[in-house]
């Protein structure tokens, strides 16, 4: 307790509360004053100590980000990892100290007494709303400013990215990783962009939950539409299709006549299960055989949920994924793997895969 | 005007007799007991995928007729594969919960007691969650099915002492068996991943959006098995109902046929919630509805649970799955609808049959 009180009053010395203070539209003032205002994902401000050197990231998605720009010694401390097996290694690979890091084993989140323990000077943590009980949970307990992590485009993405750089002074590398990402999304959308509309399939995305898919604001949205394809959902009449992650039935989705189904990784279920018609997780999907994208066999899913998370600087590499599906002809001489490669070793320093340094 | 003398008193009566089947009552009941049939047609007509009714018509005409009308195959998929088992399952987990309540609150002479008085909710919860996130080998319905029934039989146990169950004792074993697969639950809950939380609330909020013949077939013998034998023996919870010690007077063996409705009511509702989830209030409020308008005698209350829970859970999933464009859980339109009307009904009239 007196550690934690103790790392309290050290903190709440250093350590601004956002709260009340005049809004800005970026951030201000880091030589100057040796701290620097930033605006989380949900809009709101924070004050963090400039150049910020000790981060706690209670998600991952923005921890993979920070680590892209740079910021593998400004972590310190990790929370929960989601099939950490999977992972570890390559996490390992790009920070040697990441072991160490780790607060909680799993996909266990750690307390805020095990937080306080990393002294961080800002936590990020996922969050959908400003009322977050978890977020006020460690700003009044812990006197530390809580980042809320919340994307749903690519914008958000690449503004995270930015903020990140700029809270840990590595700006450059970060307007770097930007560029990477930019480069590579090109030679997906410079092919795609001259697509006409009759060229375009139009995509049913299908999350885990089989009937919730990517709503028109979202960022597998953005995702189907640079790879080269329609978001079935432009045609639902429903008013949900806005939303980030609406749920049909499969009247809806019949109705809908998806010529492309394209599945988020799913452990208990493959394309095949689907062109198949089989009965998985009480869906018969036999009642699916009359879908234009069955019917056809073009029924697809990402390989890899992490080497393909959108949700983080690898959203190039998901788009040239689902590019190469979407439109096998026109991408045919993108090697995946090779591409795959490269970036790893751009981004990140290690190659993939088995993440050997470059 | 001279009226007809009463049999029994030898006075004249003053009212004309009413024929039985023009009496209110009379007519209610029959209406109720084939009320499941016009809900079903209505239902086959409802659904998001752009199907006109005229054009539905002509296709069940040709299916079932030899009228010859030309469609393409999705409509088959949409009326046959998707509605008919959707509309059956609906009927089926309504029939099962509505008779399983009534007959549990016939048993614990009890009217807020539901079919998941002895943790059959929580048990099946449980081992759906199970299914869902530890162990995907196993199906969803068979864990929550196997868990339900696990949930019984530790709650009966447990509250089985010295040769006997009492009532008390069952309904406290319940609320421990309850706590104890709840607080099971929570733990998969807090150690698996978003997505699989999503689907274990999902699932237990009750949805049919996963409805298909296999599921109803597989789970329509138990069910009926169960309703079955509560039908035939409707008249032995009269007694029941009186009282374990006014039943054990007029020569029931009370331990036997308790434990015969216990089995036959948690089979039909443990076989409806692992292929529909846990539909709130249903099991509560339909024998409720019927009570009130027909009276406490189970000879009546039974077949009419039976039937008035299909139609009802069926109307519901209607609304579910008709009104929005997208799902909503069963289970959360059951609570909307069903409680204010179930609390206008407690106001309006005497808690039928119960005081």
């Amino acid at each position: 307790m007196a550690v934690i009180l103790l790392t309290s009053v050290v903190l709440s010395g250093c350590v601004g509360n956002s709260a009340g203070e005049e809004k800005t539209d970026e951030s201000f003032g880091p030589a100057e004053t040796g701290k620097i205002t930033v605006t989380d994902d949900l809009g709101r401000e924070i004050t963090v100590p400039y150049p910020c050197e000790r981060t706690v990231f209670l998600v991952e998605n923005a921890m993979n980000s920070m680590y892209a720009v740079g910021g593998a010694d400004e972590i310190s401390g990790i929370g929960a990892v989601w099939y950490e097996d999977t992972k570890a290694p390559f996490f390992r690979a790009i920070d040697p100290s990441y072991d160490e890091k780790r607060l909680s084993e799993g996909s266990e989140q750690p307390g805020t007494e095990t937080i306080a323990t990393a002294d961080p000077q800002v936590v990020f943590l996922w969050a959908s709303d400003w009322g977050s009980e978890d977020i006020k949970a460690i700003e009044e307990t812990l006197n530390i400013p809580v980042y809320g992590v919340y994307i749903d485009s690519l914008d958000d993405l690449q503004r995270q990215m930015k903020t990140l750089s700029k809270l840990i002074g590595k700006e450059e590398r970060g307007e770097e990783v930007i560029e990477l990402m930019n480069e590579s999304m090109e030679k997906v959308t410079d092919v795609t962009g001259a697509l006409s509309p009759e060229e375009k399939p139009t995509v049913y995305w299908m999350w885990g939950d089989v009937y919730g898919t990517a709503g028109l604001n979202s960022t597998a949205n953005a995702l189907i539409e640079r790879s080269g394809g329609v978001n079935v959902l432009n045609s639902w009449t429903n008013e949900t299709k806005n939303v980030e992650h609406p749920v049909l039935n499969l009247e809806a989705l019949l109705a809908l006549n998806p010529e492309v189904i394209y599945m988020w990784n799913n452990e208990n279920l493959d394309p095949v299960n689907i062109t198949s018609g089989d009965t998985m997780d009480g869906i018969d999907f036999s009642t699916w055989n009359e879908i234009s994208a069955v019917k056809n066999g073009r029924v697809y899913e990402i390989s890899d949920p992490f080497v393909y998370d959108f949700h983080s600087p690898r959203l190039p590499l998901a788009m040239i994924h689902v590019a190469k599906d979407l439109h096998p002809d026109k991408f045919a001489a993108l090697n995946l793997t090779a591409e795959t490669d490269q970036y790893y070793v751009d981004v990140y320093g290690v190659h993939y895969p088995g993440f050997e340094p470059a | 005007m001279k009226f007809p003398e009463n049999e029994k008193t030898g006075y004249p009566d003053c009212r004309p007799e009413i024929p039985f089947y023009l009496e209110w009552r009379s007519l209610a009941f029959t209406g109720f007991l084939l009320l499941p049939i016009p809900v079903f047609f209505v239902s086959i007509f409802l659904g998001t995928y752009p199907l006109s009714p005229p054009e539905l018509l002509r296709v069940l005409l040709s299916h079932f007729t030899a009228y010859e009308y030309s469609y393409p195959s999705v409509y088959d998929t949409v009326i046959f594969n998707i509605r008919f088992p959707r509309v059956l399952l609906a009927m089926m987990a309504g029939a099962a919960l509505s008779t399983s309540g009534a007959t549990f609150q016939g048993i614990f002479r009890n009217p807020l007691v539901s079919p998941y008085i002895l943790g059959l909710s929580s048990g099946a919860a449980f081992g759906a969650a199970l299914s869902i996130a530890v162990i995907p080998e196993l199906p969803v319905q068979a864990g929550a099915f196997i868990f339900s029934l696990v949930a019984l039989g530790f709650s009966y146990v447990m509250a089985r002492t010295g040769g006997q169950t009492s009532t008390v004792a069952l309904v406290l074993s319940g609320v421990i068996t309850s706590s104890v697969f709840a607080a099971l639950l929570s733990i998969i809950q807090f150690t698996t991943d978003e997505k699989a939380v999503q689907s274990i609330v999902y699932w237990t909020l009750g949805c049919l959006h996963t409805s298909h013949w296999t599921k109803f077939l597989d789970s329509f013998p138990l069910v009926a098995a169960g309703c079955l034998i509560i039908y035939l023996l409707r008249w032995k919870l009269n007694v029941l109902a009186l009282g374990e010690e006014e039943a054990k007077a007029v020569g029931m063996n009370v331990e036997l046929y308790k434990a015969i409705f216990l089995i036959a009511a948690s089979l039909a509702a443990s076989a409806a919630v692992a292929v529909a989830g846990i539909i709130g209030l249903l099991g509560l409020i339909v024998p409720h509805i019927l009570r009130m308008i027909f009276g406490p005698d189970h000879r009546k209350v039974i077949p009419l649970s039976i039937t008035f829970g299909a139609a009802f859970l069926a109307l519901v999933d209607d609304v579910a799955r008709s009104t929005f464009g997208f799902e909503i859980p069963v289970g959360i339109i059951t609570t909307l609808l069903g409680a204010p009307f179930f609390l206008y009904l407690l106001r309006t009239t005497k808690i039928g049959g119960w005081e």
